[in-house]
């Protein structure tokens, strides 16, 4: 067994030298000062797309992007691979790879840092809806108010779209979800394959809402609708107490990016038997 | 019958590429990929966009959703940006701040 109070001292002594040493020396401190986490400066100057047979891939002047693994980052249609290349032409000065959601999610569909099955990823899904934000309405009259005339739209179409009928929560314990929701909807995000699937989780995990991703992906929300309708609350104490940019608006642009992401990821696949017949249809014309 | 021709979906391609003038190292938009890309599924699905005939208004819902990240990942990195912490300030600029100067400063 290692003591941790003697590892909280070590750490302790070792900061100790650390910040004697940038007392003597200012050009370490300066370093040491700016650096938060590793940054790239941009290396490439012109991105662009190739074909590989039926796969995309993508490239930095003539070098072929890369997934953290080692992999080539290859996607199987045409706009996602586009999109991926705009994406990095974004990036002016640095790369800056936290806001890239577009390449960390073809990232993590090839290189399956989880090594999880489609299988796991549905039953970690269908787990999540007896949180789904949707389900849990407010006990103050005015925010209830305000939940039923946005959400209950909402539940009414993904009850209809679904055949199910499910129930909401009015304190802090989760409604109940009936076996036939779960294997309804298990076979409804089984159709998809291993990318959107993933996809699908990202975009779930930032709305926290299964329910309103599905609206989305079947067109019936676009993304801002969606993320407007998952932090209501938010928006219902923001009149309330005033906006702040830097947490309100910034949250908002994230999540706004994060779902629209996973949406094209969503919708890419899924269109790509559609897109191969096509292109069949304009070589013969 | 949905088409891309309709108003909306005129103003979402708009959308579209300002943002892609905003984002891209490349000043021209003739000569940005994703642009020319864009115009040619518009020009391509002129009389409808309706895909396997599943759905209206797919390719429309398709730009709207593209528009979105391309506007809310610049904004998200604009706000970043502005308020990101900037660190702690050096001895030289506390010491000006207060009216100090260091003993190697000359007088």
């Amino acid at each position: 067994m290692v003591n941790p109070i003697n590892i909280g001292l070590k750490m302790f002594r070792s900061i100790n030298i650390i910040q004697k040493s940038n007392i003597l020396n200012q050009s370490i401190n300066n370093v040491v000062k700016n650096r938060y986490y590793a940054t790239h400066k941009r290396f490439f100057r012109r991105t662009d797309i190739v074909q590989n047979e039926k796969n995309w891939e993508v490239t930095l002047d003539h070098r072929r992007l890369k997934t953290p693994n080692g992999r080539v980052l290859t996607v199987n249609n045409e706009p996602l691979a586009r999109a991926i290349a705009i994406e990095w032409d974004a990036q002016i000065e640095h790369i800056a790879q936290p806001t890239m959601h577009l390449t960390a999610l073809c990232n993590t569909s090839l290189d399956n840092p989880g090594k999880l099955s489609s299988h796991d990823i549905t039953s970690y899904l269908l787990d999540f809806i007896a949180t789904d934000t949707l389900l849990f309405h407010s006990e103050e009259e005015e925010l209830k108010e305000l939940q039923e005339q946005k959400w209950v739209p909402v539940l009414e179409w993904f009850n209809k779209r679904f055949g199910l009928k499910q129930e909401i929560s009015r304190d802090l314990m989760p409604p109940p979800v009936s076996t036939e929701t779960r294997a309804v909807l298990a076979r409804h995000f089984l159709s998809y394959d291993f990318p959107a699937l993933n996809a699908m989780c990202f975009g779930i995990e930032a709305l926290k809402s299964p329910i309103l991703m599905l609206a989305c992906v079947d067109r019936f929300l676009v993304p801002q609708e969606a993320v407007l309708l998952a932090r209501l609350e938010e928006e219902y104490q923001v009149l309330r107490w005033g906006r702040v940019p830097w947490a309100h608006e910034l949250n908002q642009a994230e999540m706004t990016a994060r779902v629209a992401a996973s949406l094209l990821v969503i919708q890419s696949s899924s269109e790509r038997h559609s897109a191969a017949k096509k292109s069949q249809g304009d070589q013969s014309t | 019958m949905a088409s891309i021709t309709t108003k909306p979906a005129l103003v979402t391609l708009r959308q579209v590429l300002s943002e892609l003038r905003k984002q891209g190292s490349t000043k021209k938009l003739t000569e940005n990929q994703m642009a020319r890309y864009v115009l040619s599924q518009y020009r391509k699905h002129q009389t409808t966009d309706q895909q396997l005939c599943k759905a209206a208004d797919e390719m429309h819902y398709k730009a709207k959703t593209y528009f979105e990240y391309l506007h809310f990942t610049r904004k998200y990195k604009e706000i970043n940006s502005e308020f990101k912490g900037k660190g702690e300030r050096s001895v030289e600029e506390t010491a000006r701040m207060v009216g100090f100067k260091l003993p190697h400063d000359p007088k």
